[in-house]
């Protein structure tokens, strides 16, 4: 029992980075074009599509918490600062990525994946579960 | 440079969050799928996240996307700390390294910003 990670519950995961990051998106959009004089203006609709996108995804992300493993969910969750450093620039020109943040991403990437691997049992504790039920 | 207000927040509303995460696992272990909509551990834990995400969007306000978003990781750091104090999960080599390399990824994210 090497992998009880259902293709099911990676599809899932995937989907949700990708609502999360459309969700992230959105918001930036919204929020920029914001007017604080205007209290009511805080309800357009990227700010609303946004909370859309990102409640649609952490729905995606319990289901597939459900079902699959954090040592094979959390690298993908993680891919979705990919995402975000990759797509902030090219939607908002005042956003520019460079060597440092870079740098930082891919750091924050690789440790979210080893708190992944962190939950994964060794194969000793795992028969032990299985024969106490 | 970030400013002090946005990692002030950021560091708030992730610390929220992770109480958030925690609230919500207590609510979820153990309990029934269509019980969990009427327990008030889940929708106590849904206000914090709530909450976290209005401290989320006052720090985009002010701040860019590519700065913000990874800076919130910080909130797995919460999560390790707070599930290591109150739902009695070991500490290992794996979560203090990926604990450091979090920390060191956000200061990078802050240098470059």
């Amino acid at each position: 029992m090497s992998d009880k990670t259902s293709s099911k519950a990676i599809i899932l995961i995937i989907l949700c980075t990708f609502f999360t990051s459309v969700g992230q998106l959105l918001w930036k959009k919204g929020l920029v074009s914001l007017n604080f004089s205007d209290g009511l203006s805080f309800l357009n609709l990227f700010i609303i599509l946004g909370f859309v996108s990102y409640g649609f995804g952490f729905i995606l992300m319990l289901l597939a918490l459900k079902s699959g493993e954090l040592s094979v969910l959390y690298p993908i969750i993680a891919t979705s600062f990919i995402w975000i450093s990759i797509f902030s620039p090219i939607f908002f020109p005042t956003d520019v990525m460079n060597l440092w943040k870079w740098g930082g991403v891919i750091l924050i990437i690789i440790s979210v994946s080893l708190l992944g691997m962190s939950t994964k049992k060794s194969k000793g504790a795992e028969a032990k579960e299985e024969i106490n039920g | 440079m970030v400013s002090a207000f946005v990692l002030l927040i950021i560091g708030f509303g992730s610390l929220i969050g992770a109480t958030g995460n925690l609230v919500i696992k207590k609510a979820v272990d153990g309990a029934e799928f269509r019980k969990l909509l009427f327990s008030p551990k889940l929708w106590g834990g849904m206000i914090l996240y709530g909450l976290s995400v209005l401290c989320y969007l006052l720090a985009l306000s002010r701040e860019e996307l590519s700065v913000v978003y990874p800076l919130v990781s910080l909130t797995y750091v919460w999560t390790i700390v707070l599930s290591v104090k109150y739902l009695n999960e070991k500490m290992n080599g794996w979560k203090y390294l990926s604990l450091t390399g979090i920390i060191f990824g956000i200061v990078l994210i802050g240098m470059g910003s």
